[in-house]
């Protein structure tokens, strides 16, 4: 039963540069004559032409099939990282704020320590520790990432749980598991959506912070990452190198940014209360 | 009202965290197909009573330091919480103090609805909206409650309670948040109810012109403590205790 009289416009502009990327990142490969491996050392360092429309990298690669090929990673790596976060997250918070007590010193206790652990540099020891590559990388991530959707859910869970609302819903004799499921839950997703969609754009960016230190995804596997460092030194004679994957990457960053603003904008408490308000109800 | 009562509270003691008293010592019995009004000052400990006929109070803050709540037979302060939900679901119903809070707005009515029924419930939440006098019940179904008016969600409130017929309804101030007219409304909706289902209510309300035209027997409550109890024109016309007193002259009704 999705009625909205309107489309927010942050939202509908994020989501259609996003489908824009995301067709360009999983279609673009398919339609190309190249691959992102085969090297052309007659064609290396071409500008952008008709057949190369980003022009090809110092292996005469064509650099738009790599950046897509980059992008599917991006994406995939963020998306995963971001939903396995959720997953984990959202258990252990809305458990703690759910039952309180002891069941919740236990775990934010836990969750504190993890806390306590500089996020970046136990990424890069875990990295480290399993070698470079996808799975490490999500591994690295969503080991430590869950902490924020714990937090989050875990003070929604306690503030809505005391709601007149889920009292009423005890008041009628359903099973808590019940409540909780269909009652509670859909009450915070609307944080929840939010924070998903600021957690994925910041998974991109660990990703790619890691495949520009070389520590991430490992050639001839390219990520916009391992692409803007590659595009680094050729800089001042190529720019083109560089300037397309950080293209790439901020439109992507600022996509996924636009949907969370819009998000924040729709399920904001206050501003739905307003809305009330001024229609008279 | 010679027959045996319903539901009787009997000596019930509710305090917060073994210091201080919120209820002390009420009794009460509350016998089938009768209004019992429950009239006191803000906390006076009203919706504490309410609350503490179905359990439903913060648990580890507030607790049960003596006597007992009897429904058939059974004890409801010992009793184990699966006996209390199924009680809760199929013979307590229970309206709350603000229907624009006590509805969940990110659930549809229909929804919301379909969750009181049980099994034995015979009518459909199609039904039970058209009995409250709801027009175009099938289109409310799909609403959200934001959508409705206060007095739509306080009719939707009490089409749950239709739907679950239960024996003993619990209205705790159900038109303080409503105008008048809707006041009105609802009220008369309440009595039809009443009759039709043979049900009995707990009305806590502190408007006492409610009182003088809905209840069967009213409860002066102060501080935790019931100080007066018996039927409505007796306690109205020869007040006994003097909180009672004040709180008549303290109306600008004339009874």
């Amino acid at each position: 039963m999705f009625r909205r009289k309107y489309i927010h416009p942050e939202i509908a502009i994020g989501f259609v540069l996003l489908l824009l990327l995301a067709s360009f990142a999983f279609l673009f490969p398919y339609l190309s004559n190249y691959t992102y491996e085969q090297t052309a050392l007659s064609s290396k360092n071409l500008t952008p032409s008709f057949t190369h429309i980003f022009g090809t990298d110092d292996l005469g690669r064509d650099q738009a099939v790599r950046i897509a090929h980059g992008l599917q990673v991006s994406l995939l790596i963020g998306l995963l990282a971001a939903f396995l976060d959720l997953i984990i997250g959202v258990s252990i918070g809305s458990l703690s704020g759910y039952f309180g007590g002891l069941v919740d010193s236990i775990l934010m206790s836990i969750t504190e320590l993890f806390y306590s652990i500089p996020f970046l540099l136990a990424v890069l020891l875990v990295v480290t520790l399993l070698g470079p590559g996808v799975y490490s990388i999500l591994l690295a991530m969503c080991f430590f990432g869950w902490i924020q959707m714990a937090r989050m859910s875990r003070i929604e869970v306690m503030r809505v749980k005391n709601s007149d609302a889920i009292l009423a819903a005890h008041a009628i004799g359903i099973h808590p598991s019940r409540i909780f499921l269909f009652h509670i839950f859909p009450l915070i997703s609307g944080s929840l959506i939010t924070l998903l969609m600021q957690t994925i754009p910041h998974a991109i960016f660990i990703e790619t912070f890691l495949s520009f230190l070389g520590i991430g995804i490992q050639p001839p596997l390219a990520s916009l990452g391992s692409l803007v460092s590659d595009g680094l030194p050729a800089m001042r004679f190529y720019p083109h190198r560089l300037f397309y994957p950080s293209m790439v990457l901020s439109i992507t960053i600022f996509a996924f940014q636009l949907i969370s603003d819009g998000c924040r904008d729709l399920f904001d408490q206050k501003r739905l209360k307003s809305v009330e308000e001024s229609s008279g109800i | 009202m010679a027959s045996e009562p319903l539901l009787s509270v009997d000596k019930l003691s509710l305090s917060l965290s073994k210091k201080q008293k919120l209820l002390n010592e009420i009794s009460f019995s509350l016998h089938q197909n009768e209004v019992l009004s429950l009239v006191g000052e803000s906390g006076s400990g009203k919706s504490l009573t309410a609350a503490s006929l179905l359990q439903l109070f913060p648990s580890p803050q507030i607790i049960v330091s003596g006597g007992s709540i009897h429904y058939k037979g059974k004890n409801l302060v010992t009793e184990a919480k699966k006996e209390l939900r199924e009680i809760r679901r199929h013979n307590m119903g229970y309206i709350p103090q603000n229907p624009m809070s006590a509805l969940n707005p990110t659930l549809s009515i229909g929804f919301q609805l379909r969750e009181v029924c049980t099994d034995e419930s015979n009518l459909s939440p199609e039904k039970a909206l058209e009995l409250v006098s709801i027009p175009r019940p099938k289109e409310l179904l799909n609403m959200y409650p934001h959508e409705l008016s206060g007095g739509m969600q306080q009719r939707v409130l009490i089409a749950m309670n239709l739907l679950k017929k239960p024996e003993i309804l619990i209205a705790d101030e159900p038109t303080t948040a409503l105008d008048v007219t809707v006041q009105a409304q609802i009220l008369h909706l309440l009595q039809k109810i009443k009759n039709e289902s043979n049900m009995s209510i707990l009305f806590i309300t502190h408007d006492l012109s409610i009182v003088n035209h809905f209840g069967d027997r009213v409860l002066i409550m102060n501080k935790g403590e019931i100080v007066e109890s018996g039927k409505v024109q007796e306690v109205f016309t020869k007040p006994s205790h003097p909180y009672t007193q004040k709180l008549l002259e303290a109306t600008y009704y004339e009874f």
